[in-house]
């Protein structure tokens, strides 16, 4: 039994069917790289992993237990499995501090000296202490972007998903919010992330997925996925992705 | 002709645009200086005169006069700067010194459109003095006699406090009201669809009824239920309930947009964060949606205030009744023009507020 399995997954907007019957297994501090074109489903498979979106048919576990369904309680769920988004969706009202405490304090019930210590321990990690008391639009994109992660790593989640996180960043921006990441990797950190930065996914991902068509079309480590793919479906997306000087 | 054109096009492109010739516009802005100075010297004599026929005699006011006779000579100076500044512009012309030309016909044009402006205002000025002083003061007379105003302020003051306290009520309870109703309109979910349901009836129906009947019916109407409880509640407090539950429904759209106007990322964030739908509200989406609606909010505060003068209806002794009953006695209406002055007041200061307060949270969000 893997620590989160994606079994015979299906989801539909309407009559829409973006999953199809996916199957994904992730075991513990695997890092997890979906890849595929665009509208292929990653971001709604991230979002029903979270329970930010219903699913129809199938059925998603962690750690055995099991997360979609009728009376799953979301807000515990939530707390295990941290989501990063593409737009940094912090929230722009508050400083970047009172973002990181809101869900501890509110939804762990830690005490705020308690939170605040470990907050600010974070931000030092990301050499953002001086940003403390700043407001989001006060920052860069990567400086938002390592918040956001931040902000979803203070709910120490068992896992950690993260959707094409630099996508809407500058390029030079972009290695700072990657090395953050790769740091996380080398800690053991479980994630999956959907993710265009390919070279990135080669160093770091212990499996590649290609997504297509709203199920898994091929899967394997990032050698085989990259430079040996089996399907032509897969070698037509990455010769487009070498086309674009993106491998 | 494709010739034709190219040519066309090179013509225009050797020959500069020449600025426009401000000399005439800067002569129409001196004739109507002169006029209006005159026009405001025979208004003042107007004024002069309706205060002999007074038997009116003061210096300050004569002194008033002149001053007032005065202050038109400034068109004078803006008007003749402008027909300067034309008058420079063509002479740069004739050096061909098209750059000094545009200045100066740039400058010629400002200072006419200056003296266009203030005449306009002058005008209008004068025209509200001639309104004033016709029929021998009738308008004065009928609503800004000082001394009934002098007399009858003390007894509005004190029933204009009734209104205060009515609008602080009725605004507090309106305002929370208000936000209990757009969030019950905005509940998710099959469960929830009873109450979206009356929350939907409740501002269909509060939205189209006039509030002045809404006071009556429930001015006149609940303590005539004979139902104890009413029945002892005094007249204010149910004009405060009929002011909340029409104003409420006001409140509720303009926090309904507020609320729907929050992008559904900042949801999704702060649901995945682990925080409940009741948490998200609370600590997301409904400070961010307040920030965005406190104009309007206010505007519907100030449009319940002005709506407290109705309370008359159902009998209550708020400023205006107060005002009406003075006026009827006194055949004359300062006594309403106080409480119109009274409106005025307190509405400017909340207004300007408000705009502090937007411009604090904008300034706010960009330094931190
Ligand atoms: N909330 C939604 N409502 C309707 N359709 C949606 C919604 N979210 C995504 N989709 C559809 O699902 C498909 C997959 O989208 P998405 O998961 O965002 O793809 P990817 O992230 O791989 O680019 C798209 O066709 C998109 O139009
Ligand atoms: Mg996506």
């Amino acid at each position: 039994m893997s620590f989160l399995e994606v079994k015979n997954v299906v989801k539909r907007f309407g009559t829409n069917e973006v999953l199809r019957g996916l199957n994904l297994a992730v075991e513990e501090h695997q890092v997890v790289c979906l890849i595929g074109p665009s509208g292929c489903g990653k971001s709604t498979l991230l979002r029903c992993v979270n329970g930010l979106e219903e699913i129809q048919e199938g059925e998603i576990r962690l750690h055995g237990d099991r997360i979609t369904g009728p009376g799953v309680d979301l807000n515990v769920l939530r707390r295990d499995v941290g989501i990063v988004f593409q737009s940094f969706n912090l929230f722009p009202h508050m400083s970047v501090l009172q973002n990181i405490l809101l869900a501890p304090i509110q939804v762990l019930r830690m005490p705020e000296a308690e939170a605040k210590a470990k907050a600010m321990g974070l931000l030092r990690r990301i050499g953002l202490e001086h940003k403390a008391q700043a407001y989001p639009d006060q920052l860069s994109g990567g400086q938002q972007q390592r918040v956001a992660i931040v902000r979803a790593l203070a709910m120490e989640p068992m896992l950690l998903l993260l959707d094409e996180i630099t996508s809407a960043l500058d390029p030079e921006l972009v290695s700072e919010v990657l090395n953050l990441l790769r740091e996380l990797a080398h800690e053991g950190m479980t994630m999956i992330l959907a993710t265009h930065e390919m070279g990135f996914a080669r160093e770091v991902a212990s499996k590649v997925c290609f997504m297509h068509q709203g199920v898994v079309h091929e899967e394997g480590p990032p050698e085989q996925i990259f430079f040996n793919p089996q399907h032509e479906r897969t070698q037509q997306f990455l010769s487009s992705i070498i086309e674009a000087g993106r491998l | 002709m494709p010739e034709t054109g190219s040519n066309l096009k090179e013509a225009r492109r050797r020959t500069p645009t020449l600025p426009r010739d401000g000399f005439r516009f800067a002569l129409v802005a001196l004739l109507l200086a002169i006029s209006l100075i005159v026009a405001t010297g025979a208004v003042m004599w107007e004024v002069k005169q309706t205060m002999a026929t007074n038997l009116f005699q003061a210096l300050w006011a004569d002194c008033l006069l002149v001053l007032v006779t005065l202050v038109p000579l400034g068109l004078l100076l803006t008007a003749s700067h402008s027909l300067r500044q034309s008058r420079a512009a063509q002479l740069a012309l004739q050096k061909d010194n098209l750059i000094a030309a545009r200045v100066h016909s740039s400058e010629a044009h400002t200072w006419a459109w200056f003296t266009l402006g203030y005449a306009g205002a002058l005008l209008l000025f004068l025209l509200l003095v001639l309104f004033f002083i016709a029929n021998n003061v009738a308008v004065g007379r009928t609503f800004f006699q000082l001394p009934l105003i002098a007399d009858s302020f003390g007894l509005i003051l004190q029933a204009f406090w009734v209104n205060v306290v009515i609008f602080l009520f009725a605004g507090v309870f309106s305002l929370a009201w208000g936000l209990v109703v757009a969030i019950a309109k905005l509940l998710p979910g099959k469960p929830a669809q009873p109450i979206r349901f009356i929350a939907t009836i409740y501002t269909d129906a509060f939205l189209s009824l006039p509030s002045i009947i809404v006071i009556y019916l429930i001015g006149f109407g609940l303590p005539l239920t004979g139902i104890p409880f009413f029945r002892n509640l005094p007249l204010e407090a149910l004009a405060v309930v009929a002011l909340t539950l029409t104003y409420g429904a006001y409140m509720a759209e303009v926090y309904r947009a507020g609320l729907e106007s929050i992008h559904p990322s900042q949801w999704a964030a702060s649901r995945s964060l682990g925080l409940s739908y009741g948490q998200t509200l609370r600590f997301v989406v409904v400070p961010q949606a307040v920030r965005r609606i406190i104009p309007p909010l206010l505007n519907n505060f100030i449009g319940m205030q002005k709506d407290t003068a109705l309370v008359n209806v159902v009998g209550v002794i708020d400023a205006f009744n107060q005002a009406r009953i003075i006026a009827s006695n006194d055949f004359n209406l300062s006594a309403v023009t106080t409480v119109a002055l009274l409106f005025i007041l307190i509405t400017i200061p909340q207004t300007r507020l408000v705009d502090r307060l937007v411009e604090r949270d904008r300034a706010r969000f960009r330094q931190g």
